[in-house]
């Protein structure tokens, strides 16, 4: 199976299995609306995922490859901002713990979720100033 | 580092796509090296430049060519 197509079926199945899970949960608990955000944002990052995984599928039967040495080098370069950006959103988290939620699963889910956004946005912003001296 | 894909792949009459498919990387790599936003590694700019049948200096060049002129006094 192509590699692609093993990345969609995943997004998918894990999407799937989400969206069921938390029908189940809102069945028997009440959502705080904390958690209603971090819901929308796994959404949207979901909803990216799949858009993205299609869009590699078509590639592939297009014939390109999945990674190339322009992919793989963005990938480098954003995963080392991401990384150091992530330190900084980890502090703030922890300086701030007080003020965002009191709830520990909050504060956790909620840094993993936006470490996922941060990684997004330095791959945008890397590949838009890679050549920049 | 400037090029001249874009020209040289107009009077080839091939597309984007077709010149990543032959040189093994994807279209949008292709994209970025004709808007100069990503300098290619050795190994693609030669498979690049045997493609078109010209010299490596004769695709690529720098834009600013000061690394000449501190190597020209030795």
């Amino acid at each position: 199976m192509k590699k692609s197509k093993i990345l969609f079926l995943t997004l998918s199945g894990l999407t799937l299995t989400f969206i069921i899970g938390i029908y189940s949960y809102s069945k028997t608990s009440e959502i705080q609306p904390q958690m209603l955000i971090m819901y929308l944002l796994i959404g949207l990052i979901a909803l990216v995922s799949i858009i993205i995984s299609i869009r590699k599928m078509k590639e592939e039967k297009e014939g390109q490859p999945m990674e190339d040495e322009f992919t793989t080098q963005v990938k480098h370069k954003s995963g080392f901002y991401a990384y150091i950006a992530s330190l900084y959103m980890w502090l703030f988290i922890f300086l701030f713990k007080d003020i965002l939620s009191s709830d520990p699963e909050i504060l956790i889910g909620g840094g993993i979720l936006l470490s996922g956004v941060i990684g997004y946005t330095c791959k945008l912003i890397v590949k838009r100033e890679l050549n920049e001296k | 580092m400037k090029n001249r894909i874009k020209e040289l792949r107009a009077r080839k009459n091939i597309t984007q796509l077709e010149l990543a498919k032959l040189v093994g990387v994807r279209r949008e790599t292709i994209v970025f090296l004709e808007k100069g936003k990503y300098n290619p590694s050795l190994k693609l700019a030669f498979d690049i430049s045997n493609f078109f049948n010209l010299q490596i200096e004769e695709v690529f060049s720098l834009t600013s060519p000061t690394t000449y002129h501190k190597f020209s006094n030795f």
